[in-house]
């Protein structure tokens, strides 16, 4: 397998943020009140994810081990503030729902995970396409994750969607009529459930997985 | 950058450390230089939307988030924002604080039009009960519209059902309800208490009296 | 019987068998249930029996699908009877009249998500029942704070078989006529407090409230009975509802007409039910006499501050959650001294000390 393909591999399911490593809890489970909420804070964290990770990838040869956690925190940050002005100024309204949870990027430990093991040893091009891969997984995790808890827990998916991506993105908002809406899921301890049954979900498939490749590796040691 | 300059870097992470952080330094400052405009629009964009919300049934040409009025009334300051229609001042609005509902106290955005009369309630901020009591949420029930065009003078008996009043209470929920109806209540006697001062001064004066006022 | 003597060394196999097993044990509770259950049946009429039983229904169906996922043996595990008693303890905690969804949805999230997720019975961490009724309350507040008033079986105003089906899965809201408040009620909207022949009602049930929890006289034989039985620890309910009195006749003392006395809150909510019942459950609660009276106190404790000064008008539910969070920390605080060894875990001093007997 080629590298480009084990880097998208590991970022969009094998070593999935979320689902795989279970790195950001806080803004996982805070924010995924909804699909959109969900994808918004994806698409921060991934402009976030790529940008350090050019950034630590450009000075890997500079930064000196002693102080190199001190200087990923720098530039982290850094990017976080910037990210989060830009929002502020131009996606104004999206700020307003996910502005809390902004500068909490800079704790997601899946930006300060991804430095230190893969763009700190890597050319900026390949940190740039890992940060993007993990940043898609990390958001898809957090669409699916809200998608789940939106559906359930007041019927719509994509509510506001149009918000967030523009006037055309309007017929992505979905709503069942006459549901009233399990309320707990869109309050914290849903997100908690949720999580929780669908890592169980993918451990499932992936146990399957294992089972059949085995089951199909015995067949052929006892066919020959 | 030349390489006997990185090389000489790592060898002083001190020096390192402080390269880095004044990069950043320099790079938040441009973001800020870039975006401080833009967000101090959307800023006021916000409030005066909010305000032409609240006081979309009073007709007005100025923008009242730049005419306000610092108010002290029973200890406490209320900002007030004032709509006009060619100087005439035709409406306020301000933001009251109920007493405690369910889950503490609600804060409400009230505009009052110049005869007395409720323009508009909105809940800028609570924490009641998901499900029971957040029906006052505009978005959630139309109740809290039952407020608009009442006043001292309309012969409305303010209070909730319950308590011989004419406003709804909620199924489930009493107490959200009856400490809105109160709010709205002392906010409209706020404003017969105040009516000259609000509705009088003019607007050059209005604009000096804004100053101590307009920071909060 | 064998009589149990003390020994000072270790005994060989074979030892007294307590003859306990965990079918009998759940018999003895649904039996200790009955009389809460029948007086809440005959005090709210046939829908109070569609409740019970949909309730039931949705912890046996979900007990099965979760086993049979799982590839565990269905049918053993079913016949110990624990997620009937589940079921029927959420059933009494549900108002009597609940739309048929909330019943069955409940039964299935306290042993999907309380129970099974955990690895099935005894490795719960927090009450099944507790939980889906905590789960419900957060999600349909208003189903879950529609009480009715008492219509006795048979009587007039009492609804009929049919119209009882048509109550339960008819859907909509109750008609305001007949939803009332109940006993707790004043606590958090002002007013009078029961007075004396409101807590003579109190204790024979007929007020409106919870399907089970009305009657306290009716529980307390139940509970009786298990005391009795040894089924439970007779600490939990006693250090449970004695903290709860003292503290409501502390503030009672202090401004009776803010804080009402200890009566209305050992007899209104679901205080009986949780002593006896709920808290004694032996999965989530601590393993000593000490903790075990601990465990009953912190319950009683958060029921007051929650009733008195919470966003809910009960506490009950999440009081039995919170301390079975705490339960591993009590069984570490109180851990029993092991022989041979001083409380901290060091061997005894060889020459001990002469105690002046």
């Amino acid at each position: 397998m080629s590298e480009v393909r084990r880097v998208v591999r590991d970022g969009l399911w094998d070593n999935n943020v979320v689902f795989a490593q279970m790195l950001g809890m806080c803004p996982t489970l805070a924010t995924t009140g909804s699909a959109t909420n969900g994808l918004g804070m994806g698409l921060a964290t991934t402009v976030v994810l790529v940008c350090s990770g050019v950034l630590v990838s450009l000075f890997r040869n500079v930064i000196a081990r002693e102080v190199r956690i001190a200087i990923y925190v720098l530039l982290m940050s850094t990017v976080v503030t910037l990210v989060d002005m830009t929002m502020n100024a131009w996606l104004h309204e999206l700020h307003k729902v996910l502005g809390l949870f902004i500068p909490l990027i800079v704790v997601n430990c899946a930006i300060m995970g991804r430095a230190e093991s893969f763009a700190s040893k890597r050319a900026p091009g390949m940190a740039a396409l890992d940060g993007l891969m993990m940043g898609v997984g990390f958001t898809l995790a957090l669409m699916v994750l809200g998608g789940v808890r939106e559906a359930i827990g007041q019927g719509t998916l994509f509510a506001d969607a149009s918000m967030l991506l523009g006037e055309h993105f309007a017929f992505l908002e979905l709503r069942l009529d006459g549901y009233r809406g399990v309320l707990l899921m869109i309050l914290p301890p849903g997100g908690f459930l949720a999580l929780g049954f669908l890592v169980a979900a993918r451990q499932r498939m992936l146990a399957r997985a294992r089972a059949r490749s085995e089951g199909a590796g015995a067949a052929m040691t006892a066919g020959t | 950058m030349s390489s006997t300059l990185a090389a000489g870097l790592r060898r002083r992470p001190g020096l390192l450390l402080g390269a880095f952080a004044l990069g950043c330094s320099a790079m938040l400052g441009a973001g800020d230089l870039a975006t401080r405009e833009e967000i101090r629009q959307r800023q006021a964009d916000d409030l005066r939307h909010a305000l032409d919300q609240t006081l979309s049934a009073v007709p007005h040409d100025n923008n009242p988030a730049e005419d306000t009025i610092a108010v002290e009334d029973a200890g406490r300051s209320v900002t007030v924002y004032r709509a006009r229609m060619a100087a005439e001042v035709n409406g306020v609005a301000f933001n009251w604080v109920s007493e405690a509902g369910y889950g503490g106290p609600i804060t409400l955005t009230v505009g009052i039009g110049r005869d007395g009369r409720i323009a508009s309630v909105r809940v800028l901020s609570h924490s009641e009960t998901p499900g029971l009591g957040d029906k006052i949420d505009v978005r959630k029930s139309d109740w809290i519209r039952g407020f608009d065009g009442r006043g001292l003078d309309t012969g409305t008996r303010w209070g909730v059902r319950k308590d011989g009043g004419e406003f709804d209470q909620f199924a489930g929920a009493t107490i959200t309800p009856r400490a809105v109806v109160g709010a709205v209540h002392a906010s409209l006697k706020f404003f017969a208490a105040h009516r000259e001062h609000l509705l009088a001064a003019p607007a050059g004066a209005a604009a000096a009296a804004a100053q101590p006022g307009s920071p909060t | 019987m064998t009589t149990w003597t003390p020994n000072r060394s270790p005994v060989a196999a074979p030892h007294v068998h307590g003859r306990a097993n965990v079918p009998q044990v759940m018999r003895t509770v649904l039996l200790a249930l009955l009389p809460a259950t029948a007086t809440g049946v005959w005090l709210f009429g046939w829908p109070a029996l569609n409740t019970v039983l949909l309730a039931i229904a949705g912890c046996v169906a979900a007990e099965a699908a979760a086993l049979a996922i799982g590839r565990r043996p269905v049918g053993h595990t079913l016949a110990d009877g624990s997620a009937v008693v589940t079921g029927l303890i959420l059933a009494l905690c549900l108002p009597p009249w609940a739309p048929w969804w909330l019943a069955l949805l409940g039964g299935v999230f306290a042993i999907v998500v309380g129970k099974q997720v955990f690895g099935g019975l005894g490795q719960n961490v927090l009450n099944p029942a507790m939980l889906a009724r905590v789960a419900l309350l957060v999600s349909f507040p208003l189903e879950m704070t529609a009480w009715v008033a008492p219509q006795p079986l048979f009587s007039a105003a009492s609804p009929g078989l049919v119209e009882g089906l048509a109550i339960t899965f008819g859907g909509g809201p109750l008609p305001d006529a007949v939803s009332s408040a109940t006993a707790l009620a004043p606590l958090k909207l002002g007013g009078d407090f029961a007075a004396g022949e409101a807590l003579l009602a109190l204790a024979l049930g007929t007020v409106p409230g919870s399907l089970g929890e009305t009657s306290a006289l009716a529980l307390l034989a139940g509970g009786a009975l298990l005391v009795a039985r040894r089924i439970v620890p007779w600490q939990i309910p006693a250090a449970l509802l004695g903290t709860l009195a003292v503290l409501a006749a502390l503030f009672n003392q202090i401004d009776p007409a803010h804080y009402p006395g200890p009566l209305l809150h050992l007899l209104g909510g679901s205080a009986m039910m949780c002593a006896f019942f709920i808290a004694t459950d032996p999965v989530g609660a601590p393993v000593t006499p000490l903790g075990r009276a601990i465990f009953g106190a912190g319950i009683g404790a958060l029921i007051y501050v929650i009733r008195t000064w919470g966003g809910y008008p009960e506490g009950v539910a999440f009081a039995v959650l919170l301390m079975n969070a705490a339960t591993p920390l009590i069984d570490r605080l109180v851990r029993p001294r092991r022989y041979g060894r001083l409380r901290t875990g060091a061997p005894l001093p060889l020459a001990p000390k002469e105690d002046g007997r």
